[in-house]
């Protein structure tokens, strides 16, 4: 479904003119419903390849390859459908939302961009699915806990019936409870939608739970 | 759980509340809590997010917001704290220290860790000139290169060093007491271990009594001689074996979310802090609920291992 083809980028400190090595010829695949690990320690580049996989950053050199199609060099117009079926969940959720306008209308936002249907029942079936209520809507993400504003972002990912969910340490600042109940509907959302997922975390226990396999990260490099 | 023989140097808690005035009513984060923390033992205190614990911590530092309303009492040398920290000298520093989370966000990004240091010791009316006390504390923790870390600024070193840069500054004015609040949220295992190792080093070398806020029960494992589970507000079980031997039916269902116990999801949702329940406020959520909890509020039990406010232990 999803391929990574000698994939390399490079940072530049501009202060002093050093250039880092971030990503190092990284290849990896991810085939249809499947769940792969990335583990590895901070620093070590996982998050740069989330996001250049996700198209939020430019390759230096190599390829991803979407479904067949190459999707390296394609514009943001070209990349509409790509967005749609691969979704992100981060570890700070709360960034993701606007601080000024209320849930209800941050959760419709992807619906509008992607000139789905809007419908109460939709948002509705969406929130049932990540076990909130309704009456979150009207509140504005300042108002809601680290737990249910991580799964309202789950939710809105949903709602674009994604292919690929690339989660970048979606637990990781959350406590073992709610890591517990988070971790419990990620696995049930995937069974019942077929979805594939690659999940970032630096914690093997959380790995070896989500993951059918595992790939490991160091220094820019899948070892 | 207040012990009426406590020594000056414990910090005793009794009957303080802590509710913050929000449109519609009160959220009631800190609900009538009594303990005694020992002076020179290391207590963790563990519960979900929201339930109260950093609030809890805020209370006993005196850094509440002026609009917060506060009750009851927080007992330290014959001082109430609570109501006036201001008699006793060098509150900030001598007295407590904190270790904050966060150690990116917790140091100013204009100024170097030299001059950051200085203003600590400033503060509590120190001097170090000579840089000696700030480079021994820096090597202490495993910054060898101390002179040049003291003419860093925070961007320059990386997460780990500026862990042990702050665990250097929390006892730069050797304090009696120290709060670590959530030392490890979001960290990765290499700089986990860092934190875990610094404390150790703290514990074994300095006479003070310490407070770890914390969702890590493996630090709070490896390190705590007490552990006190809070939820929704109120301490529900307190004692040495806490987390080998849980009681409250709460302290169980937070245990078995762990890694070892297989991720298991506590059910339902905690109460809103709005919320005032007539009864126990996990008893929404408690598989072994009675018609009892529904309607009093339990007291506190003593278990022969642990003091548990659960009328299973009445």
């Amino acid at each position: 479904m999803l391929e990574a083809v000698e994939v390399s980028k490079k940072y530049w400190d501009r202060s002093s003119g050093r250039q880092y090595d971030v990503l190092q010829s990284c290849s990896l695949q991810i085939a249809a419903g499947e769940a792969v690990g990335l583990m590895g320690p901070s620093g070590c580049g996982k998050s740069t390849l989330a996001r250049v996989l996700l198209r939020l950053l430019p390759t230096d050199s190599g390829r991803i390859i979407f479904q067949t199609q190459d999707v390296t060099q394609l514009s943001q117009k070209q990349l509409k459908p790509f967005r749609q079926q691969v979704q992100f969940i981060s570890q700070r959720p709360e960034s993701f939302f606007d601080p000024l306008l209320k849930l209800g209308a941050s959760l419709r936002e992807p619906l509008h961009i992607f000139d789905l249907p809007d419908s109460s029942e939709i948002i509705e079936a969406a929130l049932a699915t990540v076990k909130l209520s309704p009456a979150l809507l009207d509140r504005y993400p300042h108002q809601v806990s680290g737990g249910e504003v991580q799964r309202l972002s789950i939710a809105r990912a949903l709602l674009l019936k994604p292919k690929l969910l690339i989660l970048d340490e979606p637990t990781s600042m959350l406590d073992i409870s709610v890591q517990a109940q988070i971790l419990q509907l990620l696995k049930n959302i995937r069974r019942q939608e077929q979805m594939a997922f690659l999940f970032i975390s630096h914690d093997k226990a959380v790995i070896n739970y989500m993951c059918d396999r595992q790939l490991y990260m160091q220094e820019g490099r899948i070892t | 759980m207040v012990t009426l023989n406590s020594a000056a140097l414990d910090l005793v808690l009794h009957q303080l509340y802590v509710h913050f005035p929000v449109p519609g009513g009160l959220v009631r984060a800190v609900d009538g809590v009594d303990i005694c923390f020992r002076h020179q033992q290391i207590t963790g205190i563990i519960g979900e997010s929201g339930c109260g614990k950093s609030v809890l911590g805020q209370a006993i530092l005196g850094i509440l917001p002026d609009y917060v309303a506060r009750s009851g009492n927080i007992f330290y040398r014959s001082t109430d704290i609570l109501a006036d920290n201001t008699s006793l000298p060098g509150f900030y520093g001598q007295q407590i220290a904190l270790i904050p989370q966060n150690p990116g966000d917790s140091l100013n990004p204009l100024r170097t860790i030299g001059r950051q240091f200085d203003d600590i010791l400033q503060t509590a009316g120190f001097k170090d000139k000579t840089n000696q006390r700030k480079q021994q504390l820096l090597t202490f923790f495993g910054l060898p290169d101390a002179e040049r870390v003291l003419a860093a600024y925070p961007h320059e070193l990386s997460g780990g060093m500026l862990q042990r840069v702050l665990c250097a500054m929390s006892i730069c004015c050797s304090p009696l007491w120290l709060l670590a609040d959530e030392p490890t949220k979001g960290l990765d295992e290499t700089a986990c271990g860092v934190v875990y190792e610094n404390l150790q080093k703290i514990k074994t070398s300095q006479s003070l009594g310490m407070l770890i806020i914390t969702h890590d029960l493996q630090l709070a494992r490896s390190i705590c001689a007490n552990i006190a589970v809070m939820y929704a507000g109120q301490i529900v079980e307190y004692g040495p074996q806490v987390l080998t031997g849980p009681r409250h039916p709460y302290t169980q269902a937070f245990l078995a979310a762990l890694p070892e116990n297989g991720f298991q999801p506590l059910p339902g949702l905690p109460p809103l802090p709005q919320d005032h329940l007539p009864g126990c406020r996990f008893a929404p959520r408690c598989p072994s609920c009675q018609k009892r909890c529904l309607q009093e509020v339990p007291p506190v039990y003593d278990s022969g291992t642990a003091k548990v406010r659960c009328f299973l232990y009445a």
